[in-house]
């Protein structure tokens, strides 16, 4: 009983010795050594020149704020304002290269998507199995007449929605007939979205002609009067 | 006999874990030489594929260096590869 009681204690002080030792790590960790405001402005600089991409710019702001915050509360607000004077300048000048980075990585996004697309496209045409070449024509026919039915579709909406508009303004704006116009909107768009899913399934069959026969699909380029009304976005 | 199994076993549990890692290395000193000539290489056998097998296989060299350059190289390189890759898988 007596070693159960010795043996829980032990085991309790240890706990608490860990508990105490992890609290002062983590607080060794977040500490922020400072030297002068001069030479910590210096070091930001110097990160601050380093960094190429909007995520390790993020990553100094937060330094510096960091820096401030330790400037505050170990030698007051006045050397905190002056190590911010110091620093401000620097960061505003790498603030003005955020522009440019953020246009690098969404052109880099853009290339990526782009070659796992068409990775992910010749996957899909390889793995299609197709009939003859009729049965490939009669496909695309098929797709073809659907991208009609569906584009007329799409112009009786928009036709639809610039008469409400006029409706919306001899009405006064009732709140109903807005309602009703962002419905019209969100079906516009579902059978935009149709419509490219069908033209994308075309695209697939003739990629996969193209690579399983090593030819192009010779297809008779149906009568697309209707297809080249305007996207919504257009109007 | 027992103990021999367990060890065959844990030698061959070794094996798979230390060969999982086996994959594309990039040299660091000619990463760019190796972004033009490989994305060119390996991209014009993914568009000239004769079989869905002969396909896959330089597709999936094709994907493994791309997750090499960017997970090794990264920056201008990795975009070179992208885009000259690009440039010839979107001939077909």
């Amino acid at each position: 009983m007596k070693k159960s009681r010795k043996s829980r204690l032990i085991y309790i002080c240890g706990y608490t010795a860990f508990v105490v030792l992890l609290l002062l790590g983590t607080r060794c960790e977040s500490r922020i050594h400072l030297t002068t405001p001069e030479r910590d402005a210096k070091h930001i600089a110097e990160l601050a020149e380093l960094a190429h991409s909007e995520a390790e710019l993020k990553v100094v702001e937060k330094m510096r704020a960091n820096y401030e915050e330790a400037y505050r509360k170990s030698y007051g607000g006045a050397k905190a304002l002056y190590f911010r004077s110091l620093v401000d300048p620097i960061l505003d000048e790498a603030g003005d290269r955020r522009e440019q980075y953020a246009m690098d990585e969404a052109y880099l996004a853009e290339q990526q998507a782009a070659f796992c697309g068409k990775l992910r496209d010749m996957d899909k045409a390889w793995k299609m199995t197709l009939g003859g070449d009729d049965e490939v024509l009669a496909d695309i026919a098929r797709n073809d007449a659907a991208i009609v039915a569906k584009s007329a579709e799409r112009a009786a909406l928009i036709a639809d929605k610039e008469q409400l508009a006029l409706d919306i303004i001899d009405a006064g704006y009732p709140e109903s007939m807005l309602n009703k116009i962002g419905e019209l909107e969100s079906a516009i768009e579902a059978k935009s979205r149709e419509i490219a899913d069908i033209q994308y399934d075309s695209s697939i069959i003739k990629l996969a002609y193209r690579l399983q026969h090593g030819a192009e699909l010779i297809v008779e380029e149906p009568e697309m009067d209707v297809l080249v009304e305007p996207m919504p976005e257009e109007l | 006999m027992k103990k021999l199994m367990m060890m065959v076993v844990a030698t061959a549990m070794f094996g798979a874990c230390c060969n999982g890692d086996a994959g594309v290395v990039i040299n660091e000193q000619d990463h760019e030489n190796i972004a033009y000539n490989k994305s060119y290489e390996l991209s014009e056998r993914v568009v000239n594929a004769k079989s869905y097998e002969e396909y896959k296989v330089a597709a999936d060299e094709l994907r493994a260096y791309e997750e090499a350059f960017r997970t090794q190289i990264g920056g201008d390189s990795y975009l070179i590869f992208l885009e000259e890759s690009n440039a010839i898988l979107n001939n077909i």
